[in-house]
């Protein structure tokens, strides 16, 4: 195994300030495997991939790497990049006004003394797009691109960088639905039988299976199991990566659910003045106190917009009614949703969530700071006692308001999105992908917190493109699905009857045959 | 996202920091002070002994008033994300009202200043509407507003000089409160310093510091009043102009810390699609802005006007440019989302230290130009050196 290795790393040990973030991690990959490396947030995942790929160059680093026998020692990115080492990493940098082909062709541009060779720009988008089946014309800007098309863009874009001899991805799915993911899987399991050792940094254990042949796990730095199969080891997988034995989902009761919390009828949802299909076209649904109702679907389903929509966030033109808490009216802003009872937290975190560069102090009192304040004076005893609380309430960890926030994980900045929210005492709360890039722990605090909030008689709508989150943590399910609502289901219903659902499949909408087949590619 | 926790192991802290810890300040006020005490002494030296003496002081912070005043206002809108560029041009419109109420009609004080004051928040009105309205970017706005106001101040005064300003009208800068009284107010200045640290310690319970920390800050505090007493005790007292500094740098600063308003000016200018999530009413908050710096043009042209005895078409020329580099060298992130009024202040201390030498030292005005553009650019390029050696090993 060692002497056909593609990428070997021996006793590897990466410090920051003193304090290991790797340590002493010995692993290697052969080619044409695919291995998943799973851990935490914190874990030391990332950090170990970057020194793999250059981001951390030699010399910064204790231990030693092999590239097919030979020594790697990487100066930097792309330096790395031309001796076949692929990092696709999980925050995507596109730039939106750009069209698809210049972003795909990012820091490659093809050119002729100096002046861009506009066919080949669009022959290598084409490549690009027909890599992952997608349609898409490469002139147009790559905000026309939804999340997880711009994703797909740009492992394609990365791959045809260079010969790939190692390829890394870190998180590629976390914007995706299950199709998509599953397609992605597909052409990733492709490159890899090619010869490519695949690395996939994950903490999704449920996506692994028949994708990746061996999987290992560090923990706070260490190599701590490695496997040689991925079939039916979860709950190893999982005790590895936490380190002790993980909580059974509890069989509770269904909440019935009281009084209507939030009522949305005949939404429509469109572009400021487009005349295009709108994102949510018709779109009917009730939440009950006491209750938490999983809005499940794919993405482009437009429950994102429905939620800006009925939280008055949404920039662009809206039509239909929106009851909330019994008193009818659509909210004109955020600030009118805020003081009737509605809070949202956030899809896109890092953009429209965290206030970078801010304690998490400001961050946790941003949008209920008037709850501690009177006549514009901030009482800031009575802020910071609430604030710790929430942050004791949530386990953030470390346990410090004065930090700031982009210093925090994923997962305890989203425990203090969620803390925000809660202190404006809502009524009603949606929570869009509240688990997105948050690792097992946090997520299981963050369902605890959802699940205290609604047996305290609070109506949640848990927004979520993740089936095991729907249908482990919901009371009742709703299927969105080009943009309106197109089935309510019970708890415990099967996976692939949801499934079906969000790609059009019942629902009592016929959907043209070319379509749907497109749709379950 | 894993990365950001690999990140946040602390650094062993340097002994600026392990100071800044201790006083409760941030290492770049150390640092700040620092290179004020080196640049003193080096001034001192090399005029014989006149840069310290109690009169250079003295007139070091009234020449400071002006650009102190600019550099608060300026600073807020920094921190919301915004620019003035028209600061200079603002203040010279403002300052032509002033002196043409002095000169034509002969005005008293209180009305003068009055009418000045409503000129300074329709030109701050004027431009907040534009960008809150119309959405154009501030920095469009306000190089409108560099062009239209000075221009406005010429087609109306055929851009004469206006003098002489009335004597009670000249003292609002140029007067001293005598010496007896200033000492009363130095002491108060302390006792009531003194007290809000002495309670306001439990709102820190997150920072360090302790018993030790909260005597340092004390003491602190002391010397600075001593100084402060010795240089107005040693010439006439404290100069009006600082009185005007020191009661818009409070208010500014109780309104930056302390009010609801403040908060969400650092949550606006550090995540403005965020802080509109939360709840936060963007657009008023940007207005407010707007018409905070309008105020802060009238006190500005107030003192210049009165400084000189005089409104001259030059009046506030390239003020913008200083307010802004006073702002940035005193901490203010032009990104938005960072920065204080202390740090303002003293970032325009920092530059009229520069200039009072300067000009002790006989050297020409255009080496002094060329010094202070410098100076930015170090003080600019530390700043990023430092915040990156900080993030080390992050993104």
């Amino acid at each position: 195994m060692a002497s056909d290795s593609a990428l070997r790393i021996e006793n590897l040990t990466k410090e920051f300030g003193g304090v290991p973030a790797v340590s002493d991690a010995s692993l290697s990959i052969a080619a044409g495997e695919s291995v998943a490396l799973l851990g935490e947030n914190g874990a030391g995942k990332s950090t170990l991939m970057k020194v793999v790929a250059g981001i951390y160059p030699s010399g910064t680093y204790k231990g030693r790497m092999f590239l097919g026998g030979e020594e790697l020692q990487c100066r930097n990115v792309r330096d790395a990049e031309s001796k076949g080492i692929v990092l696709v990493p999980q925050e995507l940098h596109i730039a939106p006004n750009l069209t698809i082909a210049e972003n795909a062709a990012m820091g490659v541009l093809p050119h002729r003394f100096g002046i861009v060779d506009r066919a080949g720009l669009y022959r290598h988008a084409k490549a690009c797009l027909d890599f992952f089946g997608m349609q898409a014309d490469p002139g147009k800007p790559a905000s026309a691109l939804s999340a997880s098309e711009q994703r797909l863009l740009m492992i394609s874009a990365a791959l045809s960088r260079a010969e790939p001899r190692v390829l890394i991805l870190d998180e590629p799915t976390a914007s995706l639905t299950e199709g998509e993911a599953r397609h992605m899987y597909e052409r990733i399991r492709r490159v890899s039988k090619s010869g490519v050792a695949t690395i996939l940094i994950t903490h999704r254990l449920d996506e692994i299976q028949g994708v990746c042949d061996r999987a290992i796990v560090l923990r706070n730095g260490e190599v701590v199991l490695q496997t040689d199969n991925v079939t039916n080891r979860d709950n190893e997988l999982v005790r590895a990566m936490i380190g002790r034995e993980p909580e059974t989902a509890k069989n509770r009761a269904v909440s019935a659910g009281g009084k209507i919390a939030l009522s949305v009828s005949g939404l429509k949802v469109q572009g400021a003045g487009e005349s295009t299909k709108p994102y949510v076209n018709g779109a009917n649904l009730d939440v009950r106190f006491g209750e938490i109702v999983g809005l499940f679907g794919l993405v482009g389903a437009g429950r994102t917009e429905l939620a800006k929509a009925v939280f008055g966030a949404w920039g662009g033109d809206v039509a239909g009614e929106v009851s909330i808490n019994g008193v009818a009216g659509r909210p004109r802003n955020p600030k009118e949703a805020l003081a009737r009872g509605l809070a949202m937290l956030t899809e896109d975190r890092k953009r429209s969530g965290i206030i970078e560069g801010q304690s998490v102090l400001f961050n946790m009192s941003a949008a209920s700071i008037e709850r501690v304040s009177s006549w514009g004076l901030i009482k800031r005893r009575q802020e910071y006692d609430r604030d710790y609380g929430l942050a004791r309430r949530l386990d953030l960890r470390p346990l410090k308001l004065s930090k700031h926030i982009e210093t925090y994980s994923g997962g305890n900045q989203q425990k203090v999105m969620l803390a925000k929210w809660l202190a404006t005492e809502p009524d009603v709360l949606i929570a869009d992908e509240p688990t997105y890039g948050v690792d097992v722990g946090a997520r299981y605090e963050i369902y605890q917190v959802l699940r205290q909030l609604a047996d305290a008689g609070k109506a949640i709508l848990l927004i979520s493109s993740d089936l095991e989150e729907i249908i482990n943590e919901t009371d009742r399910v709703l299927v969105m699905y080009k943009g309106r609502v197109t089935g309510e289901f019970e708890r415990g219903t099967a996976r692939h009857v949801l499934m079906a659902a969000a790609t059009g499949q019942s629902g009592g909408e016929s959907v043209p045959e070319a379509e749907r087949a497109a749709e379950l590619q | 996202m894993a990365e950001t926790v690999d990140t946040k192991q602390a650094a062993p802290m340097t002994p600026i920091a392990q100071l800044g810890e201790l006083v409760g300040a941030n290492t770049r006020w150390i640092s700040m002070i620092l290179v004020f005490v080196v640049l003193a002494v080096i001034f001192n030296v090399a005029t014989g002994g006149i840069f310290l003496s109690p009169r250079n002081l003295t007139l070091l912070m009234r020449q400071g008033a002006i650009i102190s005043i600019v550099a608060m206002g300026v600073s807020l809108l920094i921190i919301k994300g915004e620019i003035d560029l028209s600061i200079g041009s603002a203040v010279y419109l403002c300052g032509t009202a002033a002196a043409t109420l002095q000169l034509h009609y002969a005005w008293p004080v209180l009305p003068t200043v009055a009418v000045t004051l409503s000129v300074g928040l329709l030109l701050g009105a004027w431009q907040g509407l534009w960008v809150v309205a119309l959405r154009v970017p501030s920095f469009v706005v306000t190089l409108g507003g560099l062009l239209a106001f000075r221009g406005l101040g010429y087609f109306l005064t055929d851009a004469a000089t206006l003098a002489p300003m009335s004597q009670p009208y000249t003292a609002l800068s140029e007067g001293f409160v005598p010496v007896d009284f200033s000492m009363i107010i130095l002491g108060l200045v302390f006792v009531a310093g003194a007290a809000i640290l002495v309670l306001g310690r439990h709102s820190r319970s997150d920072a360090g510091g302790g018993v030790f920390g909260l005597l340092a800050r004390i003491v602190l505090l002391g010397l600075a009043c001593v100084a402060l007493a010795w240089i107005f005790a040693g010439y006439r007292g404290i100069p009006n102009a600082v009185l005007w500094v020191a009661g818009c740098g409070l208010a500014l600063w109780f309104l930056m810390s302390r009010t609801v308003f403040g908060r969400n000016a650092y949550l606006i200018g550090s995540n403005r699609e965020a802080a509109r999530l939360a709840g936060v009413d963007v657009k008023l908050h940007m207005l407010g802005g707007f018409l905070i710096m309008g105020a802060f043009y009238a006190v500005a042209a107030t003192l210049a006007t009165a400084r000189l005895s005089a409104s001259t078409p030059a009046l506030g020329q390239y003020l913008e440019l200083d307010a802004i580099a006073a702002a940035v060298i005193g901490g203010t992130s032009l990104r938005g989302g960072i920065g204080s009024v202390g740090g303002a202040i003293l970032g325009a201390a920092l530059l009229v230290t520069i200039d009072n030498g300067m000009s002790l030292l006989n050297i020409s005005s255009f080496v002094q130009m060329i010094i202070k553009g410098m100076i930015l650019l170090v003080a600019l390029a530390a700043d990023v050196l430092v915040n990156r050696s900080r993030s080390a090993g992050g993104h």
